[in-house]
């Protein structure tokens, strides 16, 4: 984000003016959300995995995790210069709250307040993972306790909605509800997340075969289905697996836990396979190798599976380090895969994600505002919308999820505007060691067959306009290779 | 009647002994005093109290190891499992031949539906249960399994059942509906987490519903915290004011314990104490229909002592015989008129009302539905909602149907017992003029028939008509969960653009759109309608052919235990009768013979 975007310069330029002009917090408040960096939430129902994904993002055990509900206030984790934490009541004021960092996660003193006075908790962390990326933690809807619920369904999806700039959702295994609450966060038709920013997340991936070592292959089938199914497709860009425990253990692996992992791995293979038929059996299991205080503690960071996966890797030799296993894990639980959805389909649209949040916040402002109240800046607001290509793309792209059509042409206009990423290779299909000849042959290509299908009488209306935003798309990628070349 | 009866001994199945024995007793007894009639009978209802079975449902929310727990249950691999598909039909796993299997589909769309049963096996039974919409347009609508298991041999029928919440057809989220008439249901949680709301609330509702209800909490092999699980669920329950029994168990310890026959860790999979649960239950079950049994077992022991004990009287004395005589004949005239009385027309009577009773509620409801559904389609656009819309659509009507059958089951239990009221005042009556100190025959009449009138009403024992009118609703339930899906879908969700304003520049679109939307309500609204109307055409003619059914049972019925009664009554008059005009040498042996066949009779019954 070091050159801004000139849609972002025109953004920042637009809610300069109107922060003049209008004078409302609000549009204050967007202009200086625009400068934070990019702001995903994760979401999600109770107990899916949420803070434990978080942690696992950010590389450390940061957010509460447990058996019972344990996050129950929206907490918001963000890059800063010291340890802080405050909590931010919902009459606007803020209050700073002590706070103990205890070996496995952060234990927060709410100082006397209550639960349903705080709006939310805004976390200072000093850590590089989130740099360039904001996350929130939020409370799982569909929670036994209604306060619970209530407060994060009013959050995604009536009041921070203007400052929320992407979603990572989780689900286990699909759910009614959870794609009930995925249609609630597109209610309006242009607006918030939506397949444009929307990743759904299959969580807790390595328990769907209840632990075998197969888990993840299985995981990985289902979201492949869900990501060809209408419903969903609908609703997310992408759907991605994820075991988030073995994901937060990977990045926060101890040594001691490796020796652990190595003396398991001497015991006869016999001897294990009957000691991991159960937690139970595991935690009882011989205790000359390891005791069973360390036991239970290595099922805690690890989970059955990952306990079966870690030690199978380092019996066969595959790791023979802490950093060696903490990579395989990473890759095996899904996590590095996320970790390139994310980057691909939102970091490295991140200028335009704020651009589009920070607009579509203004215009709602100015639509609570009495009509025709500042007619010049609502039809700037419309014409941004409108003309700025980065913008039309996310549009266009919301619009093919919504036709539901995985047809070549659907397919190669997603691709073109951006759909599968933002590169010029990404939005070409072509490989990186491509050729500039060859690039700029699969571009012209691509521009004559939409230029085709615009003016075939037997395209309908709406994919006319999808064809037209490829096209701008292409003509800019040929320009960028033009300029490459030159 | 010949003398050999006698020589039998009487003290060996008194009243003490097991009802199972008394009814081998008395059955030999009726065999030796050629009352085949009265044989058959108590062979019926020695059939019925022989298999008391217990459906139990295993329910519970998508991918929590239903299926999973049913084979633990059984130990094999019954119900097919997999991590990415789960069971979308109703699956019965019942006692018999091992490894036979019938998938039920119907066929064709709006009226011309038809229903017929496959046998299959192995990979293609498994892939019949989980997609049950099937590429040649049959629609899979349940399967039932045998196995040869001690457990389900006990009477036990357990059915899987498809999860409440997932996306896929045939997933319904109304407890009502998913559990169906099953006497018992096992819900099925995993340790991964607490109890939500949603699971709550549908404990609720099925501890309404069934007898018993089991909260079953799975993978504890694989949940570090699963007993904490286990607790707060507890707690949960508590709160929430439901007595519901918490078993944590692990079906992948009892399968490896049942591979590897190991006892130790069989214990540990908590199965054995879910199962020693579950046959409590049923034993429970059982002495109920024992105890019913006993009482039919007195019925007829009833009728054959009133006969001989008035033949008894007649050759001691034939002076009082004559009076007794006269008793008996207006006794058996009574009985007569009973046979072919006005019974028949008030069950005749009793069974158009109820036809069009149900057929009313029927239509109103699905009238009620239709109109909700019109109103929230007006309001919204279908394109965007319609798969919800089309899920509580399904979900609502499959509610509807379920109240209206159990009013029915509900309204034809009532009738059953007030024909049975009827033919008891009848009886009485008739017995009030046998003015001798001996059972009221017109006891085994009532007794009889308020058998039958239990069995419908309290699901415990299964009569014909109860096993008819559920295998049918399962079909019609399934039809309507499933069945007609097919005209739901056939509204193609025309393509619509949620972005497309963007694209378009917004405003221009507004007209078009408008016309869009317009239509797209017009369609949506023609598909409901027609669902509406197919669930309605088909739950109305299979109420109608249920109830005919259920006519016919009842009738045959109670015609068969008012012939019995006719013809004890008919006999004790010509005993008696001839009894008076035989000479005294005759009388004195037959005294002789009828002493103790009356005495052993009497033995044979309770208190």
């Amino acid at each position: 984000m070091t050159t801004p975007s000139p849609l972002r310069s025109e953004v920042a330029a637009l809610l300069a003016d109107a922060e003049d002009r209008i004078g409302l917090d609000g549009v204050g408040d967007l202009r200086r959300a625009l400068d934070e960096p990019l702001t995903v939430a994760i979401a999600g129902k109770v107990k899916a995995g949420k803070s434990t994904l978080l942690n696992a993002l950010i590389g450390m055990r940061i957010a509460p995790t447990g058996t019972g509900e344990t996050t129950r206030i929206v907490t918001w984790y963000r890059h800063g210069p010291r340890y802080e934490i405050h909590a931010e009541l919902h009459d606007g004021s803020r209050r700073r709250l002590p706070f103990e960092r205890t070996a496995s996660e952060l234990e927060i003193d709410l100082d006397g307040l209550d639960a349903n006075d705080i709006r939310r908790l805004d976390v200072a962390w000093p850590t590089p993972s989130l740099v360039d990326l904001t996350l929130i933690d939020t409370p799982g809807v569909d929670s036994i306790n209604d306060d619970v619920s209530a407060r994060t369904r009013r959050f995604l999806t009536e009041e921070d909605r203007t400052t929320v700039d992407a979603v990572v959702y989780l689900l286990r295994h699909t759910h009614e509800t959870d794609l009930r609450l995925l249609e609630a966060f597109h209610d309006d038709s242009i607006n918030r997340p939506d397949p444009v920013n929307t990743i759904a997340v299959l969580s807790r991936s390595d328990e769907i075969a209840g632990g075998r070592l197969d888990s993840m292959a299985s995981a990985r089938r289902i979201s492949r289905r869900y990501t060809d199914r209408g419903e969903l497709r609908r609703l997310v860009q992408a759907v991605v697996p994820v075991a988030g425990l073995l994901g937060e253990t990977a990045r926060t692996l101890t040594q001691a836990e490796f020796d652990d992992l190595g003396r398991l791995a001497e015991v006869p293979a016999r001897d294990v396979e009957r000691s991991l038929l159960s937690v139970d059996r595991f935690v009882a299991a011989d205790p000359t190798v390891v005791d069973a205080a360390a036991r239970a503690e290595l099922l805690r960071r690890f989970g059955l599976f990952g306990v079966k996966l870690s030690t199978n890797l380092v019996r066969r030799g595959v790791a023979d380090s802490a950093e060696a296993i903490a990579e395989v894990l990473a890759d095996r639980s899904g996590l590095t895969e996320l970790r390139d959805v994310l980057d691909r389909l939102l970091r490295s649209r991140a200028d335009v994600l704020k651009a589009r949040t920070a607009i579509l916040g203004l215009e709602r402002l100015l639509g609570e505002l009495p009509s025709g109240t500042h007619p010049d800046l609502a039809e700037r607001v419309d014409r941004v919308l409108g003309n700025a290509h980065p913008l039309r793309e996310l549009a266009a792209l919301a619009s093919l999820r919504a036709r539901n059509d995985d047809g070549p042409l659907a397919t190669s206009i997603e691709r073109a505007i951006g759909g599968h990423g933002t590169s010029v290779g990404q939005r070409l299909g072509c490989g990186e060691d491509t050729s500039a000849d060859e690039r700029r042959n699969a571009a012209w290509a691509d521009l004559a067959l939409f230029h085709d299908q615009r003016e075939n009488p037997f395209t309908d209306a709406s994919m006319k306009e999808l064809c037209d935003v490829a096209v701008r798309s292409l003509e800019i990628v040929l320009a960028d290779l033009e300029l490459a070349g030159a | 009647m010949d003398g050999r009866h006698t020589t039998e001994p009487t003290s060996r199945a008194s009243a003490g002994g097991s009802v199972h024995e008394r009814l081998r007793a008395t059955r030999s007894a009726c065999e030796h005093l050629d009352r085949d009639d009265l044989v058959t009978q108590l062979d019926q209802a020695g059939a019925r109290a022989r298999t008391p079975e217990l459906r139990v449902a295993v329910v519970g929310e998508f991918k929590q190891g239903k299926s999973s727990l049913v084979n633990a249950l059984v130990q094999r691999e019954v119900c097919p499992v997999e991590d990415d598909l789960a069971t979308a039909v109703p699956t019965v796993v019942r006692h018999g031949t091992e490894g036979e299997a019938v998938v039920t589909l119907v066929t064709g769309a709006g009226e011309d539906v038809e229903s017929i049963e496959r046998t299959l096996g192995g990979d293609e039974l498994r892939d019949h249960i989980m997609r049950p919409i099937r590429d040649d347009g049959t629609r899979v609508t349940g399967a039932t399994i045998s196995c040869d298991n001690r457990l389900l041999g006990r009477g036990v029928v357990l059915i899987d059942t498809p999860g409440v919440g997932g996306t896929g057809a045939g997933h319904t989220r109304n407890a009502v509906s998913s559990l169906g008439l099953a006497d018992a249901a096992v819900f099925v949680t995993d340790a991964s987490q607490e109890l939500t709301a949603s699971e709550l609330d549908y404990l609720r509702q099925a501890d309404e519903i069934c007898s018993s209800v089991w909260c079953v909490v799975t993978k504890t092999d694989f949940y570090p915290d699963w007993s904490t699980v286990v607790e707060l669920d507890r707690g949960h329950l508590r709160t929430a004011g439901l007595d519901i029994p918490v078993v944590p168990v692990s079906s992948s310890l009892r399968m490896f314990a049942v591979r590897h026959r190991d006892a130790e860790i069989n214990a540990e999979s908590g199965i054995p104490e879910l199962a020693r649960l579950i046959e409590a239950h049923l034993d429970a079950h059982v002495r109920v229909a024992e105890g019913r049994l006993g009482e039919q077992v007195d019925a007829v022991l009833d009728q054959l002592i009133a006969h001989h004990r008035a033949e008894l009287e007649a050759v001691r004395d034939p002076d009082a015989g004559a009076h007794l005589v006269e008793q008996l004949e207006e006794a058996r005239d009574r009985f007569d008129a009973l046979r072919s009385g006005r019974w028949k027309q008030g069950l005749a009577d009793g069974i158009t009302d109820l036809r069009s009773e149900v057929d009313f509620e029927l239509r109103a409801r699905i009238k009620d539905i239709s109109a909700e559904a019109d109103a929230s389609i007006n309001v919204t656009d279908p394109a965007e909602v319609w798969s919800e819309f089309e899920a509580v659509l399904v979900d609502k009507i499959a509610g509807e149907v379920d109240a209206v059958y159990r009013l029915m089951l509900e309204s034809a239990g009532d009738l059953a017992r007030r024909i049975a009221l009827d033919l008891d005042n009848a009886g009485v009556e008739a017995g009030r003029i046998l003015d001798i100190d001996v059972a009221d025959p017109a006891d085994v009449l009532a007794r009889a028939t308020i058998d039958d009138e239990i069995d419908l009403k309290t699901t415990t024992s299964i009569g014909a008509g109860l096993t008819l009118l559920r295998s049918s609703y399962s079909g019609v339930l399934m039809f309507t969960m499933l069945g007609s899906m097919a005209s739901l879908s056939a509204v193609a969700v025309p393509p619509l653009a949620i972005g497309a304003g963007l694209v378009f520049g917004r405003k221009g679109l507004r007209d078009e759109s408008e016309r869009l939307l317009t239509q797209r309500r017009a369609q949506a609204r023609a598909a409901m309608k027609r669902y509406c109307d197919d669930v309605g055409f088909h739950v109305g003619k299979d109420t109608r052919d249920t109830l005919n059914r259920l006519h016919r049972t009842m009738r045959d019925t109670f015609q068969t235990h008012a012939d019995s009664a006719v013809r004890s009554a008919r006999e004790a008059h010509q005993a008696a009768d001839a009894a008076r005009r035989q000479d005294a040498e005759t009388r004195k042996r037959r005294a002789a013979e009828l002493a103790p066949t009356v005495a052993r009779l009497e033995a044979l019954r309770t208190s």
